[in-house]
């Protein structure tokens, strides 16, 4: 963290906030896109209950009242006293039969699953069954042979073939409600989950946010106090404080080394007024001497703090003799010979 | 060298050669100088002494003006005192003369 921070504190303010927002816009992405999924996915199982399974309900049931009407029609003809009557009622049992055959073939792709599509083979087999009977019925009819169109009617193979045809039919009916429920139960697990997921995912990317908002600040303000703290020292007069992040290239950097300028400024100034008041004092106590070794010896004594003074000499120029007359000296017992050394070098140039 | 930077009339900075003549002697021991600084005073283009120090370190370019205005107050400061004796002072008799 205090790496990262201290990565982040080197950076420029532009490349923080660009940081900082992109995060955020990252995050917000990641959590519309999550939320678009999931909306594409509750899409797809709305769309599959309602293809599949709502209408693959109302097939069946569809499927159930042409097989009601195909006997209502048969028995109708069958109790018909001649053919003009009973001819409406064969066009109506060759309605419901076109009905149920359409329907039939509308459930095949609504029946993908195992256990519809078994339902929906044995629907037809049994409806092949009873259709053989009904169309041997209808001939029977149709030849004026009505006695025995009623007995096979009334018999128990057709009887038990109708019979097996509607039960055959409710059974199908029934997988398919429960295969509607099964999918609705499961969207709405999804939905669940998915809100659930959302919802952690949008907790998530507020405490992320958060806290690079928290890091971003802190990266802006620390170094800033820090500088705070050293214009303060500054203005308290310790001129030696150190100035901090003078080697940051961003914003902070420039600011700290226009503060480092400052303060070599104020050093500088400070030298300075210090050698003044240094070489006024010396004015002022040389003024007061009223000899000229005193001269000298507050000379030497005054200079020697202020610059480093090894030895030091102090001469007269006397107009009659036109020499140097030695006054005074600091540390210079040693005088004579080094003077002589001195001249013997200036002599040899 | 002294006389002929009186001669002269301006601050000269020898910095020592190394392993050079001069030493600076003190009861611990001796070490030898960093430079050594000849500045003659003037007093209305008419030479009234000189100053000699040896020097610990090299003087930085800010400190030669200082010596110079030190240098200056010390001319005049001499100047007044030599007017009001008169009569200088025999105290330490050593010379040095002025190299023609």
């Amino acid at each position: 963290m205090s790496f990262f921070l201290t990565i982040l504190e080197r950076l420029s303010l532009r490349a923080k906030l660009a940081i900082g927002f992109g995060a955020l816009l990252l995050l917000t992405a990641l959590v519309g896109g999550f939320a678009l999924d999931t909306e594409s996915r509750l899409n797809d199982h709305m769309q599959h209950a309602y293809e599949v399974d709502l209408l693959g309900v109302a097939s069946a049931k569809d499927t159930q009242i042409h097989h009601a009407r195909m006997d209502r029609s048969l028995h109708q003809a069958l109790l018909s006293p001649d053919d003009a009557q009973r001819a409406p009622a064969l066009r109506q049992l060759l309605d419901a039969q076109l009905a149920l055959d359409q329907e039939i073939l509308k459930l095949e792709p609504r029946t993908a699953q195992t256990e519809a599509h078994k339902s929906l083979e044995r629907v037809i087999n049994d409806y092949s069954v009873y259709r053989l009977y009904v169309d041997e019925a209808v001939g029977l009819l149709r030849q004026n042979k009505v006695a025995q169109a009623v007995a096979l009617v009334n018999s128990t193979t057709f009887l038990s073939s109708s019979t097996a045809t509607a039960s055959s039919i409710a059974t199908l009916i029934r997988v398919k409600q429960d295969q509607a429920h099964d999918t609705a139960l499961t969207a709405q697990r999804l939905a669940t989950e998915r809100g659930q997921l959302t919802y952690g995912l949008l907790g998530l990317a507020a405490g992320l946010g958060l806290l690079l908002v928290w890091v971003i600040s802190l990266s802006v303000v620390q170094p800033v106090n820090r500088l705070r703290l050293a214009v303060q020292h500054l203005a308290k007069g310790q001129l030696n404080t150190s100035i901090p992040h003078t080697d940051f290239h961003n914003e902070t950097g420039n600011l700290a080394r226009s503060i480092q300028v400052l303060q070599q400024g104020a050093l500088d100034m400070e030298d300075q007024s210090w050698l003044k008041l240094n070489l006024s004092q010396i004015g002022g106590a040389l003024r007061a001497v009223g000899s000229f070794s005193e001269l000298s010896q507050c000379l030497f004594s005054s200079l020697a703090p202020i610059i480093t003074i090894g030895h030091g000499a102090f001469y007269i120029f006397e107009e009659e003799t036109r020499r140097l007359r030695l006054l005074g000296g600091y540390a210079n017992q040693q005088r004579k010979s080094l003077g002589r050394k001195c001249l013997r070098a200036s002599a040899a140039n | 060298m002294l006389g002929q930077c009186a001669l002269e009339r301006r601050i000269q900075v020898v910095a020592a050669p190394p392993g050079g003549h001069w030493t600076l002697r003190s009861g611990l021991g001796e070490a030898p100088p960093a430079a050594l600084l000849l500045a003659p005073l003037v007093m209305q283009d008419q030479l009234i002494g000189a100053l000699e120090l040896g020097l610990l370190h090299l003087p930085d370019p800010d400190t030669l003006p200082r010596l110079d205005e030190l240098v200056f107050i010390l001319a005049n400061t001499l100047a007044v005192l030599r007017r009001y004796l008169q009569t200088p002072a025999p105290d330490h008799p050593a010379s040095a003369e002025v190299s023609p």
